[in-house]
């Protein structure tokens, strides 16, 4: 492939976050060991992706490479432990690609498609998360390479004060808290939590479809998804508190949205019979 | 599309977050090393764990008074449960398995301990920096596994 094919292909985000999954994955597959991890990525890959063509052939679209689904894939396997069973990783991955279609507005999908079949997975099978993706069970320098890598597509789709506002305000409560109650806090800062939470931000926040474009959008969506991440956390939601940010975050910025659209409505209508 | 924020701006506020982080971090190093191991003297007041009431009793016997078998146990803590099968032969603990996790933390992180309870006899394993609160439910899971076989 000639060099400007390949800048060309990396040009688009998700192209480039396929990439840079492909390097995490890498990485990380190899310290957890390949024969534990790949088969885990295959079956959520393989299990959003056939989702994805049979939607495609339900609604009667054209055929097109499933790029959307391979990511929402990935996503799921790097968060669920990779010992989870292979047919339980395969659901999870179709549930992602089916909160798609199932759960849309005329803008597009409302949740973040691995978020939302992350959270629905840990009543439906109790499974574990490691955010093994993330570089949670790998040592801290696994970390700045999911943080150069996440830069890179949150500037390319422009999403930094979305990721700045959560991060700074996700920490800021925590570090807040550990000056009255630092046993209750004191894992946030440290793996693999801090990895979770900053592969979150980077990852499945800045998801286009899910997130807003507006700058003052982003900073109170982001606002408001670490709040509520960091009080699911206090009030003891376990695993789910970071999906339930990112979820949270999403529901406001869908009702923000028709909210705002709907008192655009009238507005344009007046203009047009002016 | 709005104007990308400048670059300068980002690396401010990515440092002032770093700050932010980095003071929580210290605030928060000796509550995360001070929680002792198997400590049963109200010092894991860090860790709500509640665990069935047989999973609570202070202490386990080293000496086993175990009917042979395999029991269940499940522990739980704040931040998810852990299940263990635990397997008792000729009234020693011959083999203990992880079931099922539901924390947040590696699976991998507490692989070690079914061993040590297999080792020591005893469900007093040893804590886990990064896994505390799936350490303190494998310990839960395996006092109120040890507590079947012992009823």
């Amino acid at each position: 492939m000639s060099l400007d094919r390949t800048r060309r292909l990396l040009r688009t985000p998700k192209s480039a976050l396929l990439l840079i999954f492909a390097i995490l994955l890498g990485v990380a597959g190899a310290a957890a060991g390949w024969p534990l991890g790949l088969p885990h990525v295959l079956a959520a890959v393989i299990g959003a992706c056939t989702a994805e063509l049979l939607a495609g052939v339900l609604l009667r679209r054209r055929p097109s490479w499933p790029t959307s689904a391979l990511l929402s894939g990935t996503i799921v396997a790097f968060v669920l432990a990779p010992e989870t069973p292979h047919l339980v990783t395969a659901f999870v991955g179709v549930l992602a690609t089916a909160s798609k279609y199932l759960l849309a507005t005329s803008r597009g999908h409302i949740f973040n498609p691995a978020a939302f079949a992350l959270l629905l997975s840990i009543p439906l099978f109790s499974t574990g998360q490691s955010w093994w993706g993330a570089g949670g069970d790998m040592a801290w320098p696994f970390l700045v390479l999911v943080m150069a890598g996440g830069a890179l597509v949150v500037d390319r789709i422009n999403k930094f004060p979305l990721v700045l506002a959560f991060t700074a305000m996700y920490f800021g409560t925590f570090t807040l808290v550990s000056l009255y109650e630092p046993g209750a806090v004191a894992e946030m800062f440290r793996a693999p939590f801090t990895q979770a939470a900053i592969f979150l931000a980077l990852y499945m926040l800045t998801d286009p479809p899910t997130s807003p474009a507006r700058y003052i959008d982003q900073v109170w969506v982001g606002a408001l998804a670490a709040v509520t991440a960091c009080a699911g956390q206090l009030l003891g939601a376990g695993q789910a508190y970071l999906l339930l940010g990112v979820l949270v975050g999403n529901a406001a910025l869908a009702v923000h949205r028709s909210v705002r659209t709907a008192s655009a409505r009238p507005r344009l209508n007046k203009s047009l019979t002016a | 599309m709005a104007r990308k924020m400048p670059r300068r701006l980002v690396a401010l506020s990515s440092s002032a977050i770093a700050a932010i982080y980095f003071a929580g971090f210290v605030a928060t190093r000796s509550a995360d090393a001070g929680i002792p191991v198997g400590s049963t003297d109200g010092s894991t007041n860090t860790v709500e764990s509640t665990a069935t009431p047989a999973a609570t009793t202070t202490s386990v016997p080293n000496v086993s008074p175990y009917r042979d078998g395999t029991y269940s146990g499940t522990g739980t803590s704040r931040r998810g449960n852990v299940t263990v099968s635990l397997t008792v032969a000729s009234g020693k603990i011959s083999n203990v398995s992880i079931t099922s996790v539901t924390t947040e933390y590696p699976v991998a992180r507490i692989a070690a301990l079914p061993g040590q309870v297999v080792s020591r006899q005893s469900g007093q394993v040893d804590n886990v920096s990064g896994a505390t609160y799936s350490a303190q439910a494998f310990r839960l899971a395996v006092q109120a596994a040890l507590a079947t076989a012992s009823a």
